[in-house]
């Protein structure tokens, strides 16, 4: 069963650049946008568990936080759910939910 | 410049105050025509801003101009470039460049959302990281991609936690071992306590002019040879490589071109050690080493204040301490007592040439100042 959600990658036409939260122009060359459909799959490149949280996420604390890069799209920044099952850079993830600003991913099996 | 120090119940004005005093008092200077401060968090902790005119009557100057300048961690620094350029446009002479943080007296969990501010808000702090996360992502990265072990990383804060024993301002006069930095508590895996410049209160200050009227009051002033500001993408994730800080690359290769010198020629440095593995980049960044190999210079005792490149000589963020927008002054200040041969069991013997790197974000802002020697 998979966990993979569908979302909207935003992707510059001109240079590639690509993002998920919508914008009308490419921020990098002004170059117009198009919408595709991205399944969420992607790659650790780096990440961190937390241990002393800002204010507000003080009772989630240790959480694990990444960088990923998306097989289709953008280098994102996101929530690693259930890293304690063992991440590593280069782990694959896929993402599982987008929950008030902040991507979820899933390690792959 | 005042210690650091955590606790002291100092407020914004009293540690400004302090600091410029004493930098007026040491310049002979009574007169001036603008004060910049340089101070990240006031609006958000103290719910302070406007410190320009705060500080101009909390010195007893109002009526001059009156600049605060915020860039994250790099504020002081940044301040420093705008008095510059002020007395560069002709429009200023007699410049006051001062920057200041109050951060203790408030919980840690406070602290950690106001340094989070210097990241995006929408995309990165919410998803509930901290500045030493970032860094902890960079350093995770960084041992993965070129090999390089913790305890390798871990010789920066032995350095500077040495180098600060003989600075009387520092904050941690406490000397440490590379198993101390292996064996204190995760802060954000990989990075532990030991890795993090801690949180402190602080301010200091600097008196610029004109080459020749700087000759009027001190006999042997320090030249500001070059002062360049660089930027990058705001967030981490934004770019393609994440264990190099290519705004450092930027206002360093500027600098170099600027003042007419070669990193060679550096006689002392001052990094942004914020954690240690900034320390180590920085050093590959300015281009004293090649990518991945910042630690070598750390083996072979290049950055002790003996070697070929003194580095953070007064204990630098990790152990003088780190109040977040006057880092970047302090820095400079020590530069100066090096160049001018006032630095005490600090002193780096015949330093000509400084160099200061002071950075906003996780590299998103930075400043390199050149310091010259001038008698």
């Amino acid at each position: 069963m998979s966990h993979a959600l569908q979302v909207t990658t935003y992707l510059c036409q001109d240079c590639g650049w690509s993002d998920f939260h919508p914008t009308s122009h490419c921020p990098a060359c002004n170059g117009d946008i198009t919408q595709t459909a991205n399944n969420g799959e992607g790659e650790v490149v780096t990440y961190t568990a937390i241990r002393y949280p800002p204010k507000g996420f003080e009772d989630q604390a240790p959480y694990v936080v990444a960088i990923i890069n998306l097989k289709k799209g953008p280098r994102v920044i996101g929530r690693i759910l259930n890293a304690a099952d063992g991440v590593k850079i280069g782990s694959r993830v896929s993402l599982s939910a987008w929950k008030q600003g902040t991507l979820e991913f899933r390690l792959s099996n | 410049m005042t210690p650091v120090t955590s606790g002291s119940g100092r407020t914004l004005s009293e540690l400004f105050v302090t600091a410029a005093k004493q930098a007026l008092d040491e310049a002979g200077v009574g007169e001036i025509d603008s004060i910049y401060v340089g101070n990240m968090m006031s609006g958000f902790l103290q719910k302070q801003e406007h410190l320009g005119a705060l500080m101009a009557t909390a010195l007893g100057q109002e009526g001059v101009s009156t600049y605060k300048v915020e860039a994250a961690c790099a504020s002081g620094g940044v301040a420093v470039n705008a008095a510059v350029k002020a007395l560069l446009s002709g429009l200023e002479e007699i410049v006051l460049v001062g920057a200041v943080e109050k951060m203790s007296g408030y919980t840690t969990p406070e602290v950690t959302t106001g340094l989070m501010m210097a990241e995006d808000r929408m995309k990165v702090a919410s998803t509930g990281v901290t500045f030493v996360g970032l860094n902890a992502m960079i350093a995770r990265a960084y041992m993965h991609e070129y090999g390089i072990t913790h305890e390798s990383i871990a010789q920066f804060p032995v350095l500077c936690h040495k180098n600060a024993l003989d600075n009387p301002n520092a904050q941690f006069r406490k000397k440490i071992g590379v198993q101390d930095v292996l064996q204190s508590p995760l802060v954000a895996d990989p990075l532990r306590l030991f890795d993090c410049s801690g949180i402190g209160d602080g301010a200091a200050a600097l008196v610029l002019a004109p080459k020749d009227m700087a000759k009027k009051f001190n006999d042997s002033p320090v030249e500001i040879a070059a002062s360049t500001v660089a930027s990058d993408t705001l967030s981490l994730y934004q770019r393609p490589k994440i264990t190099t800080f290519e705004a450092s690359k930027r206002a360093s290769n500027r600098a170099y071109k600027l003042a007419g010198i070669k990193p060679e020629d550096v006689d002392a440095l001052e990094v942004h050690d914020a954690f240690s593995v900034l320390g180590v980049m920085a050093l590959e960044d300015l281009g004293f080493a090649e990518k991945g190999a910042g630690t070598h210079l750390l083996d072979e005792g290049e950055c002790e204040r003996d070697g070929r490149l003194p580095t953070n000589s007064f204990g630098g963020l990790k152990a003088r301490g780190h109040p977040v927008g006057a880092s970047g002054v302090y820095q400079i200040a020590e530069l100066a007592m090096q160049l001018e041969n006032k630095a005490g069991k600090c002193q780096v013997s015949g330093a000509r040439i400084g160099l200061a790197q002071s950075v906003g974000g996780i590299g998103s802002t930075v400043a390199v100042h050149i310091l010259r020697a001038m008698n």
